[in-house]
């Protein structure tokens, strides 16, 4: 199969045309049955009580900031093999993405760690990884902005994601590989997860419904720079 | 188990508030961005008429 002539952006333009609205449906459909789940359903912790309530919007937030820098540096990959511009484009396109996702993840982070901790913020392996992650998202939308010509630019960014890559498995690991505050994961375990069944479902339907976000997001910004830079080339 | 203080209720509300006006936030800019960047449609023709037809003009 040609997956370059897959992803013409004429394809790419009624895929997404076709792929939006479910994206919105199921989207909305799992940020209703999430929230419910997690506000009124799901028991409060045995040993943090109703803070836990937290976790539903945190946790999915960082898996998606994670998959939105994994999105990222794929892109760029793509990019810098094979010169593939809409490669360049869903790069450029999912990096607000990925930082509106990261910051959130440390903003309900800190609102979470205050009552747990007693600390809005420490110096904690997962933390500072997290905070790395943000920093990477930043620098790489500031240098594709910062060149003249967008193709330079998306080529440098390119480099700064894939390097930046190595940050995803520390962040992953940095609970194991280091005696740290934040607790060790639950969810994602090679024995299965170590959360209450009541709490699993509604942390899961949160991740769908943060899933949808990141597609519409994603694909609303591809198409915006898709068109911008149609329209950079005919003003040249 | 931790008790209910205000405190915890406020960091709970303050989270959802963050996750509502970050999520509704970046939906609103991204399609407002789109909807200003796509092709206007062309009155009485097919919608997005360069891209999904094939040109008979040079």
């Amino acid at each position: 199969m040609n997956l370059h002539a897959f992803a013409t952006p004429r394809q790419f333009l009624r895929m997404s045309a076709r792929l939006r609205p479910w994206l919105a449906g199921v989207g909305c459909l799992a940020a209703g049955t999430g929230l419910y789940g997690a506000l009124v359903t799901s028991p409060p912790d045995y040993q943090q009580g109703e803070t836990v309530r937290i976790m539903y919007i945190h946790v999915p937030a960082a898996w998606m900031a994670m998959l939105a820098y994994a999105l990222l540096a794929l892109c760029s990959g793509i990019y810098l093999v094979w010169r593939h511009p809409l490669a360049g484009l869903a790069a450029r396109a999912v990096a607000p993405c990925g930082v509106a996702l990261t910051a959130l993840c440390l903003v309900t982070g800190m609102l979470w760690g205050k009552p747990t901790w007693g600390a809005y913020w420490v110096w904690d392996a997962r933390l500072t990884s997290v905070l790395l992650l943000l920093f990477l998202f930043l620098g790489y939308s500031l240098l594709t902005h910062a060149f003249e010509d967008q193709e330079r630019g998306t080529r440098a960014g390119a480099i700064l994601a894939l390097v930046g890559l190595v940050n995803l498995p520390v962040i992953k690991f940095s609970v194991a590989w280091w005696n740290t505050l934040h607790q060790p994961a639950s969810v994602l375990r090679l024995d299965g997860p170590a959360i209450h069944p009541a709490m699993l479902w509604p942390l899961l339907v949160m991740a769908v419904a943060y899933l949808c976000w990141l597609g519409l997001v994603w694909l609303w910004r591809i198409e915006t720079e898709l068109h911008r830079s149609r329209e950079l080339r005919r003003g040249t | 188990m931790m008790t209910t203080t205000p405190d915890i209720l406020l960091a709970v509300a303050l989270s959802y508030g963050a996750a509502i006006a970050v999520l509704g936030g970046g939906l609103l800019w991204a399609w407002r961005g789109w909807r200003r960047c796509r092709p206007a449609p062309v009155a009485g023709g097919p919608v997005n008429k360069d891209q999904d037809l094939p040109r008979h003009t040079p």
